[in-house]
């Protein structure tokens, strides 16, 4: 049986702004929800005074008075975001103490492996440049994990990613050649290819002629369209489908509605 | 004394005011005379002809009469029906006339003690019915009153407030009220009910069928007549009751030696007060109580005006799950609107808790809220709203308000309205 949460206080004048997201952050629930929800996106730099001018305006001046005194004593991150969900109650003990197991999943990975996660976080916000300079920072860091051929491909991969996403099929197919000198991963192949017919080649990029047979390559084609086909009925497509329902004027509207939304999203992730 | 505190009956035939004096704790009628039967106003306007002038009372009567200006009268009625009148061409709405009558109203208690400004108005009203309050609320806020200031009460509620400032021994028992008017007979009775901590003054209005015209008691066969109406009232209303006192108000009853059977018949171990500002002292109590901090009447009122039954929610606050008093039974409707902001969590219907104050017996009314938007869970923002169009109609409005940037509201409002006990 659910629950009613009464709202603890009136949301803040001044709200808290969380780069990564592109939003604010007005209430007490909506930082915890934040917390809860989007670990992977919050580092060391998150308790600032930014977070206490925020937590004073929402009347929890006893908690940011408990963080700075946990700063001082040296207290981690995580131990931090703990106190912060505890005193907000927010959550209850059953999900505080999942989102301990979780604090303590993440403890155990290391310092390149949770940067990754968080780029993985950006990419899936459609935050691709943002995702791209955590990439970048990986692997011009001089960490042990970077320096793996395995990760340092899937770090290559994940650029290849964040290139594709904003259209530019030259850099991603650079990302992705790099990815496979590191590790001959069998599905780049078919990625590469695709980023080729996107830039209007219809042929192996080079140095792949014979890793990719005429049969292959027929096969690539075929589930390139079949995919095209099924994103009619997914995402975007279902959301342009949808509106062929109404009637005029009304579907004009909205097809311009929809892409000024669309246009919008798209120039928000060629700056974030 | 800096601030007037005061309690007006508004009728449509007289009104009345009284003021709370500092010197002694205790209201006090405005009298026009030494005549105790002076404290009715008539509750019309006159306009002085080709002047801003306004007259109300005894006064625009007269001058009226003289013809020296135009005036109206049912200015309630007028204010009920959202009427209008025209005055040498102009076009008055009720809300304007009624602005009028209460600041030449309020001008006699400001000239009796010398001060303007008004910490606290009740108005005691016969009808408590939403539009007519809110047409008074805007006449007040004409005249420079704003709705912190006022408060409106039935004639039930004054006359609870009225018996519950005298002594104790007065209502041990029942205590009945019999308010005799041109407009009406009605009858009033209050039980305390002990026991019970607060405890609960639970009073009721009955208009009675046996009204008559007061012009009847112009002649001796008419006084008799009335006698005769009023005495079977009281075996009627009275009869197998234990009742301590007995008050009589209205200006029917501003001489009772027309009534000597109806008297004999309510005197009977019981103790008899007669006077002509019952309501609008009991109003006045309640203006003065609303400046305390902690009310001076420590119980639960039921009757006319006020909530039989407390509506509550069940809802995690600081992490404990308790019950949240939403509007409690005591509570004037008028003032009982609530607002309060939940996140669902996992709460797909919205189950309101009605506890009459009289059984524990809770009745629960679920409102779906399958109409919000579909989101994750613990990401809806509801603001639920509960207001009254009277004591038994409730009106429930809940209204998506989203989370935040994180997921935007969509707007959507479910209301429901339903009927308590």
């Amino acid at each position: 049986m659910g629950n009613l949460i009464l709202c603890k206080s009136r949301p803040a004048g001044r709200p808290y702004y969380v780069p990564e997201l592109g939003i604010h952050l007005y209430t007490a629930e909506e930082l915890s929800y934040y917390i809860y929800n989007h670990l992977l996106l919050i580092d060391e730099s998150f308790p600032d005074e930014r977070l206490f001018d925020f937590l004073r305006q929402l009347e929890q001046d006893k908690l940011e008075e408990r963080i700075r005194r946990l700063r001082e004593q040296g207290a981690g991150l995580y131990e931090i975001l703990y106190v912060i969900l505890q005193d907000l109650r927010y959550y209850s003990s059953a999900e505080l103490f999942s989102f301990r197991k979780q604090l303590e999943q993440m403890s155990l990975s290391s310092a390149a492996g949770r940067l990754k996660a968080k780029g993985d976080a950006l990419f899936a916000r459609g935050k691709y440049y943002s995702a791209l300079r955590i990439y970048n920072q990986i692997l011009s860091s001089d960490s042990r994990d970077a320096a793996s051929p395995e990760f340092a491909s899937r770090l290559w991969i994940s650029k290849g990613a964040c290139y594709a996403r904003v259209e530019d099929y030259q850099e991603a197919l650079e990302c992705l050649e790099r990815a496979y000198s590191l590790n001959r991963d069998s599905t780049l192949p078919e990625k590469m290819y695709i980023l080729n017919v996107f830039m209007g080649k219809d042929e192996a990029p080079a140095g792949l002629e014979n890793v990719i047979t005429p049969e292959k390559m027929e096969q690539y084609r075929s589930n390139l369209e079949n995919r095209r086909k099924l994103a009619q009925y997914q995402g975007k497509g279902l959301e342009a489908a949808a509106l062929l329902d109404k009637q005029e004027p009304e579907r004009t509207e909205a097809f311009l509605e929809l892409l000024y939304r669309w246009k919008e999203e798209y120039r928000r992730n060629q700056t974030s | 004394m800096n601030e007037l505190i005061l309690g007006i009956d508004l009728c449509d035939t007289y009104s009345q005011i009284s003021a709370f004096s500092p010197d002694k704790p205790l209201p006090e009628p405005f009298l026009m005379s030494s005549d105790e039967a002076s404290c009715l106003i008539p509750t019309v306007l006159c306009k002085m002809r080709g002047r801003d002038e306004w007259l109300i009372g005894s006064e625009a009567y007269r001058r009226a009469l003289m013809g020296e200006g135009t005036m109206v009268d049912k200015l309630v009625k007028l204010l009920h029906k959202n009427g209008s009148a025209t005055i040498e061409g102009v076009q008055y709405n009720a809300v304007t006339l009624m602005g009028h009558f209460i600041e030449q109203l309020l001008a006699f208690p400001r000239e009796k003690y010398k001060v303007r400004e008004i910490r606290c108005v009740a108005f005691g009203l016969t009808e408590l019915n939403p539009e007519l309050l809110d047409r008074l609320t805007a006449a007040c806020d004409q005249v420079g009153l704003s709705r912190e200031k006022i408060r409106f009460l039935s004639h039930t509620e004054c006359f609870t407030y009225y018996v519950a400032s005298q002594p104790k021994e007065l209502w041990p028992n029942l205590v009945v009220g019999f308010d005799l008017s041109d407009t009406g007979l009605d009858y009033y009775e209050l039980k305390a009910i002990r026991g019970r901590k607060p405890q609960i003054l639970e009073a009721r209005r009955e208009p009675l069928e046996e009204a008559f015209d007061l012009d009847i008691l112009e002649t001796p066969v008419g006084e008799r007549m009335a006698d005769t109406i009023l005495s079977n009232c009281a075996d009627r209303m009275l009869s197998k009751k234990l009742v301590s006192s007995v008050f009589l108000t209205g200006e029917g009853f501003t001489s009772v030696a027309w009534a000597p059977d109806f008297l004999k018949r309510i005197c009977n171990k019981r103790k008899v007060f007669g006077g002509q500002h019952l309501f609008s002292d009991g109003a006045c109590l309640v203006a003065y109580d609303s400046t305390l901090p902690e009310s001076a009447y420590p119980y639960i009122c039921i009757c006319e005006g006020r909530l039989a039954s407390s509506i509550s929610v069940y809802a995690v606050r600081d992490g404990k799950n308790e019950q949240l008093v939403l509007a409690s039974a005591g509570s004037n409707w008028y003032e009982a609107r609530v607002s309060a902001e939940f996140i669902l969590d996992d709460v797909h219907t919205l189950d309101l808790l009605v506890t009459p104050f009289s059984t524990q017996r809770v009745e629960t009314i679920s409102i779906s809220l399958a109409e919000l938007p579909a989101r994750p869970n613990k990401t809806t923002r509801i603001q639920l709203i509960v207001s009254f169009a009277s004591e038994n109609h409730v009106t429930v409005r809940v209204i998506d308000k989203g989370f935040g940037e994180l997921f935007p509201a969509g707007g959507q409002v479910i209301r429901k309205d339903f009927l308590i006990s």
